[in-house]
């Protein structure tokens, strides 16, 4: 055959196994066809530019909205970006240009393709048309479906009381999922001001109006001339307004915690809504006392009317001024904090873009100046800047650049322009790994804590370190099969990361628990860890370009198979190394924080796993029980192995390292990984034993050869 | 030279072959394979039983067999021999293939001193599987403690109490006695006590019931002055038992004995009298008594700014150790446990404040072996990097020498 | 070679030995003779999360048995009578009183007076009832009838809406003996208050939270 078809066949294979993977990590297409939004006009750049850099509280750090944003944009969209059609031309929004869109025009917002549904069957009970099985979908596509939505929900809810949480169908799961977004989406919207319907039940025009100038009130009160009638009329339509006004904003919800509190000036602020909360509650108890007793009233002296009157206005003022005393008085500032915002939003309202922007900036103005964040709060301009220069997304284009040269460089290879090509590859490849390094020393100066604390944080720390092995080694040998390898690893492990940023939601630089804050052991014992995953994983990646790349007769020189083999029983080493000590550090963590070296927590055993199969590989090839093939088909193993430590025990759910997820579409991806990695392994198999065959047959064939007269030797290959 | 060895092989005493078995590289990677095998099944089965129940099939030295049963009680049919057993062979071969009949140069120093590293935290790892203690203290403020609670360890005490109504020190029946009591009895006598008593119906996990709201089932005990015992799910999260049992008083004197239902949960002493005296009994988990009391000055919880997670947790405690010493001050931070006399005590929960009084539950482990198994990983480490290096540094001079031969060549 | 496969042997046989050792049954009588000394648990006045804070001092022959939720402290005597001693929010003396009354089948009283009455939990007024005859109540949605049956009841209002009850209920002969006896029992019924912070405790500030926020 032919060695440019077969090296064709080999990448393809390989490109095919990365997007099997990919399958496996997200769950692919959304169907392709672009919304198109009308009347929808785009943000101001300089707008968008300001307000992404407005701090904001969330998850226990001082963030910039941007960040708020994304994570609201994963968690709803399943995406980075959300492209729409704006007049017939394709636009992708930002996610900080949509959650300004959801604050501050939600009418618009309810016509973007917000919600990412996955499984359309859970619209298609309620008798919605669907197209595909996954799409995405705007709010007033699912608006008139929400009665039987709502009802749904109760009824699984009503499931999980009576059988619990394991009862449910994933259908009901994600039932139930969807209708937490919505509720979530509900609450970003409109927070600051009076939406139409309240203005108009409640007759305050703004907020101003209710908080600050009582005189209104007054004034009012003071035009009826002392007729009793309307006296009671007007205070009794105050206090049915403030109690509407009060539920609408006890109900702000998620975005408020956008709203810092300008005047605390100290590191435990609380926002405008749960400072609000505290004294919506007794109000609205006061409230419901209030209508109670009014109904006794008017039971007692029958219906408002002429003759009525008198009697009834005595009782009514002693049940006013009760009202009044049980009302609880708002905390300082909160009042002009929140006339505050309202000046902030008018503008977005219909206002130009540079009252905008004059609105954003005198806004962040009268708090960036007066708030300490204390160690909670990030470096704002660094983390936009982190977020703009996408390190890892940014490295996996590099990649697959690299990868296209590569492709290119194989097929003319033995000419000159593979050579250079070589380079290019070899370039890109050292710039992606640098660009990944980078983001990881930013995002950890940012966090202020070493790169490692997160599951997520572990994937761009294995991408980095093993594309830095990668290349050092490369740069050695020189024999360019690794670059192959440093590519399918670094897209895999990026693209991993990626996708588990976008699924899971949530902003992954968000303090850590009180017992992982010591920034000593993330700094030895995680990292260490760490490296020991990164060292097998590497090495398997080596084993499935041995196991293939044999398989399509493309490694068909010794040497480059001992090459390969060679490195790949160093990575075995390096990986029992750095495992037993990273292990050994969490055994002293452990004791220091829990009393004891060693627990057989999941965790533990993961760790100790590693090191026995490594330990179990080291001594099998000392033992001669494996060989070449041997050793590969090992290595692949150990990378189950690894994926076990790393993840699936996440999911047992016990433990002290537990991370509190359960998904049964992740445990699928898990099953689906080991599944391809037997695969895997049962080719090496099938290989050896095709080979072993076929040298025993070559054996028996000399050896008759030589009982017959001849004298050659006996060959004894490695294999 | 291949039928030389075969003839070599077959010339030799069959002492010979088991010693070459025995220290074999076969043996060490079956022990190892088996290991693994253990560890993941049971990593596996301990989301469904939990954990100590899941350290007491694999890794107890009882353990000969075991049959791992994972996704909830489903067996998976493949006995394997107990880890602690696995372990012991791995030992041997160790010590055997490893160190002793290892050939001696410079190139396996490395790997003789892991090998002796490993050798010695596995007979290490036994001292901490047979004596490491663990208990649990809950302190609030105000008072002086002087007791833990044993983790998986219940008890009986039984204690005579004064005419004041003060308990005298108690007699204790450990949980070793009582743990094979399911369908058994056993009879326990006190020298100083007017009765027997008679302990059956052992339970790990129970709840009590009330007779008056609860039908008893197949599966309940008897009712016993208007509760019985109802055998509860348990819930592998907490790792919590709450024993049960029903024991039967028999007076000396031959007067009517009177039957107790005992549990964890009841948390005081049931009380009857014999003889005209009081006396009470009770099933708490085996009282720890310290020789040091510990009196909680105060204890913060912090969480980040809007939201419940935990960003700080610290006690600070007064320390009085035996008498005449001086009592210290000390405070326990997370990742900084307090280490005193071989008892190591650091915090292991929070709560709110109880009535303006502040809580903090401290968990009390002591271990002879203490840091000795992490100074034989260290010493392992040490041994494979030295090994590696070696490795290392070789194979990098063979793959730049060549050249050079080549060239003289 | 000898010398070496010795040392296999020794190192084979160990484990049995710690194994052997290990497995010995326990027989079926056994002597208990380990005591514990005395600590802060056999304390009844220091508070433990989840028990009863009521302390009382019984009469030899009642048993203090497990309770409820509703039975701070239970007792059980003779065969079939049970003292309760709980915790009722509102309603107050005379109502509750009056309940009593009515599951025997007895008017409603008008007032408190007539009845016996003595100072329990630290000067607080209570007040006694005895009651017999034949008992109708429903317990847990199902009725309950008994002939014959005595009630011995306590109240006490200590103030804020609760009244503390103590309530023996049994047959008639065995109820009516231990009329004494409860009465005396009311009469030394304690509560364990948790104990006042020490003042290093307060001393320290670690009562300053500041103003709630972060906790």
């Amino acid at each position: 055959m032919n060695m440019r078809v077969r090296i064709l066949g080999f990448c393809l294979t390989m490109i095919v196994i990365l997007v099997v993977a990919y399958a496996g990590i997200s769950s692919l297409v959304v169907s392709a066809l672009l919304k198109d939004v009308e009347g929808y006009e785009v943000w101001d750049e300089r707008v968008v530019s300001e307000m992404q850099t407005l701090p904001v509280q969330d998850g226990g750090r001082v963030k910039p909205f941007q960040t708020l944003a994304r994570r609201y944009m994963y968690g709803m969209h399943g995406d980075r970006t959300m492209k729409v059609s704006i007049g017939g031309e394709k636009t992708k929004l930002s996610p900080t240009e949509w959650l300004m869109d959801v604050i501050f025009r939600p009418e618009l917002a309810d016509d973007l393709p917000t919600f990412r549904v996955d499984n359309s069957a859970i619209l298609e009970q309620l008798g919605m048309d669907v197209n595909s099985l996954r799409d995405r979908y705007s709010y007033n596509q699912i608006r008139p479906y929400l009665r039987k939505l709502q009802k749904e929900y109760e009824s699984i809810l009503a499931k999980i009381k009576r059988l619990g949480d394991d009862s449910l169908t994933p259908r009901q799961q994600q039932t139930i999922a969807f209708v937490r977004l919505l509720q979530s989406y509900h609450s970003l919207k409109n927070p600051f001001i009076l939406s139409a319907e309240v203005k108009k039940a409640t007759g305050y025009g703004s907020m101003k109006d209710f908080f600050v100038t009582g005189s209104t009130l007054e004034e009012r009160l003071l035009n009826t001339g002392g007729d009793k009638m309307s006296i009671i009329g007007i205070l009794d339509s105050k206090i049915v307004a403030d109690a509407i006004l009060l539920s609408d904003i006890s109900s702000l919800g998620e975005v408020s915690k956008l709203l810092l509190n300008p005047t605390s000036g100290k590191r435990e602020w609380q926002s405008i809504g749960e400072r609000f909360a505290k004294v919506a509650k007794p109000n609205q108890a006061a409230y419901r006392l209030y209508a109670e007793q009014v109904a006794e009233l008017k039971q007692k002296h029958g219906e408002l009317g002429a003759n009525t009157i008198e009697a009834f206005y005595a009782d009514y003022l002693e049940v006013f001024q009760a009202y009044m005393k049980r009302q609880k008085s708002y905390p300082d500032g909160l009042m002009e904090e929140l006339v505050e915002l309202e000046k902030l939003q008018a503008p977005y309202t219909g206002g130009s873009s540079d009252e905008q922007l004059r609105a954003i900036s005198s806004f962040k103005a009268a708090y960036e100046s007066e708030v300490d964040f204390g160690d909670v709060g990030g470096d704002i301009k660094a983390e936009v800047y982190l977020n703009k220069l996408d390190y890892f997304n940014n490295g996996i284009a590099i990649l697959l650049l690299a990868g296209v040269f590569l492709i290119a460089m194989c097929l003319c290879v033995g000419t000159k322009a593979s050579r250079v090509l070589y380079w290019c590859v070899y370039g890109l490849t050292a710039a992606a790994c640098l660009f990944t390094i980078a983001g990881i020393v930013h995002r950890s100066v940012i966090m202020g804590r070493p790169p490692i604390g997160t599951l997520y944080d572990t994937m761009p720390f294995i991408a980095g370190a093993g594309l830095l092995l990668l290349v050092l080694v490369e740069l050695i040998h020189r024999k360019a099969i690794l670059l192959g390898v440093s590519v399918c690893f670094g897209v895999a492990i990026l693209f991993l990361a990626k996708r588990y940023e976008v699924s899971e939601a949530k902003d992954q630089m968000d303090p850590l628990v009180a017992v992982l804050k010591s920034n000593y052991w993330l700094a030895t014992h995680v990292v260490m860890i760490t490296l020991g995953y990164m060292g097998g994983i590497v090495a398997a990646c080596i084993s499935h370009f041995y196991i293939i790349g044999r398989a399509f007769g493309v490694i068909v020189d010794k040497n480059d198979r001992k090459y390969l083999t060679k490195i790949v029983y160093g990575m075995v080493a390096f990986t029992l190394l750095f495992s037993l000590i990273g292990t050994i550090l969490g055994g002293v963590w452990a004791a220091d924080s829990w009393g004891r070296f060693w627990g057989w927590d999941p965790k533990e055993n993961g760790a100790l796993l590693i090191v026995i199969w490594m330990l179990v590989i080291l001594h099998a090839r000392l033992g001669g029980y494996i060989r070449e093939i041997g050793l590969h088909v090992c290595s692949v193993f150990g990378f189950a192995i690894i994926v076990f430590s790393w993840w699936h025990v996440n999911f047992l759910g016990v433990g002290l390292h537990n991370y509190g997820f359960t998904s049964s579409a992740a445990m699928t991806n898990i099953w689906m990984f080991y599944g391809m990695e037997f695969l895997i392994m049962l080719i090496g198999g099938g290989m050896a034993w095709v080979i072993h065959e076929r040298k025993a047959a070559e054996k028996m064939r000399k050896k008759l050869e030589a009982e017959n007269g001849g004298d050659s030797e006996v060959e004894v290959v490695e294999n | 030279m291949e039928v030389d060895i075969k003839m070599a092989k077959k010339k030799k005493h069959m002492g010979l072959r088991v010693l070459d078995f025995f220290s074999g590289y076969l043996l060490a990677v079956t022990c190892l394979v088996l290991l693994g095998l253990l560890v993941w099944f049971s990593t596996l089965e301990m989301q469904d039983v939990g954990l100590s129940k899941t350290l007491e099939r694999y890794y107890s030295h009882k353990t000969i067999f075991v049959v791992p049963e994972i996704n909830g009680g489903k067996s998976v049919y493949i006995p394997l021999p107990g880890a602690y057993w696995v372990c012991c062979v791995l030992f041997i071969n160790m010590v055997l293939g490893g160190i002793i009949r290892i050939r001696k140069n410079v190139r396996n120093v490395g790997a003789v001193i892991s090998h002796f590293a490993i050798a010695a935290l596995l007979v290490v790892g036994q001292v901490d599987h047979h004596q490491s203690i663990r208990g649990k203290m809950e302190s609030y403020q105000g008072e002086k403690y002087d007791y833990a609670t044993k983790f998986e360890f219940t008890s009986i005490e039984v204690s005579e109490f004064d005419e004041e109504g003060k308990k005298k020190s108690p007699y204790v029946i450990k949980h070793d006695m009582i743990k094979d009591l399911n369908d058994k009895v056993r009879k326990f006598t006190f020298k100083d006590l007017p009765f027997d008593l008679e302990v059956r119906h052992f339970r790990e996990h129970v709840v009590v019931r009330n007779g008056a709201n609860y039908a008893r089932g197949k599966d309940s005990g008897e009712l016993v002055d208007g509760f019985f015992l109802q055998p509860a799910e348990f819930d592998v999260k907490m790792d919590y038992y709450n024993y049960g049992c029903y024991v039967m008083v028999r007076p000396n004197d031959g007067s009517p004995g009177r039957k107790i239902l005992l549990s964890r949960s009841i948390g005081f002493p049931q009380t009857f009298s014999v003889g005209g005296k009081l006396y009470g009994i009770e099933m708490p988990n085996e009282i720890w008594n310290m020789p040091f009391s510990v009196d909680l000055i105060n204890s913060v919880g912090e969480y980040y700014p809007g939201t419940k997670k935990a960003s700080k947790f610290q006690s600070t405690i007064a320390w009085t150790g035996d008498e005449g010493e001086e009592e210290k001050i000390e405070t326990i931070k997370m990742n900084q446990p307090m280490r005193y006399k071989g008892f190591t005590l650091y915090q292991a929960s929070w709560n709110e404040p109880i009535n303006g009084l502040e809580y903090s539950g401290f968990e009390i482990v002591t271990n002879p072996a203490d840091r000795w198994p992490e100074y034989c990983l260290w010493v392992s480490a040490f041994g494979l990097f030295l090994h590696f290096a070696l490795k290392l540094i070789s194979y990098l001079d063979r793959e730049t020498r060549p050249a050079v031969r080549r060239d003289l060549s | 070679m000898k010398f070496k496969l010795l040392i296999g042997k020794f190192f084979s046989v160990v484990p049995f030995v710690v194994l052997l050792a290990s497995c010995e049954e326990v027989p079926d009588v056994v002597e208990v003779v380990e005591r514990r000394e005395l600590c802060q648990y056999d304390d009844p006045k220091v508070y433990r999360s989840g028990y009863s804070s009521w302390v009382g001092d019984q009469p030899l022959h009642w048993r203090r048995v497990n309770g409820t939720r509703y039975r701070l402290l239970n007792y059980a005597v003779g065969e079939a009578t049970e003292v309760a001693v709980g915790q009722v929010n509102g309603g107050g003396v005379l109502a509750n009183l009056n309940r009593w009354r009515g599951e025997f089948g007895e008017g409603a009283l008008q007032s408190l007076d007539g009845l016996e009455r003595f100072e329990m939990l630290e000067g607080r007024e209570a007040y006694a009832i005895r009651l017999k005859g034949s008992f109708k109540k429903k317990v847990a949605g199902m009725p309950v009838k008994a002939e014959g049956w005595g009630v011995n009841g306590v109240i006490c209002d200590v103030g804020g809406g609760v009244m503390v009850t103590i309530k023996m209920m049994g047959p008639e002969e065995e109820v009516d003996v231990e009329y004494e006896n409860l009465i005396e029992f009311a009469k030394n019924l304690r509560f364990n208050y948790l104990q006042e912070p020490s003042e290093r405790s307060k001393k320290n500030g670690s009562m300053d939270k500041s103003d709630g926020g972060g906790y």
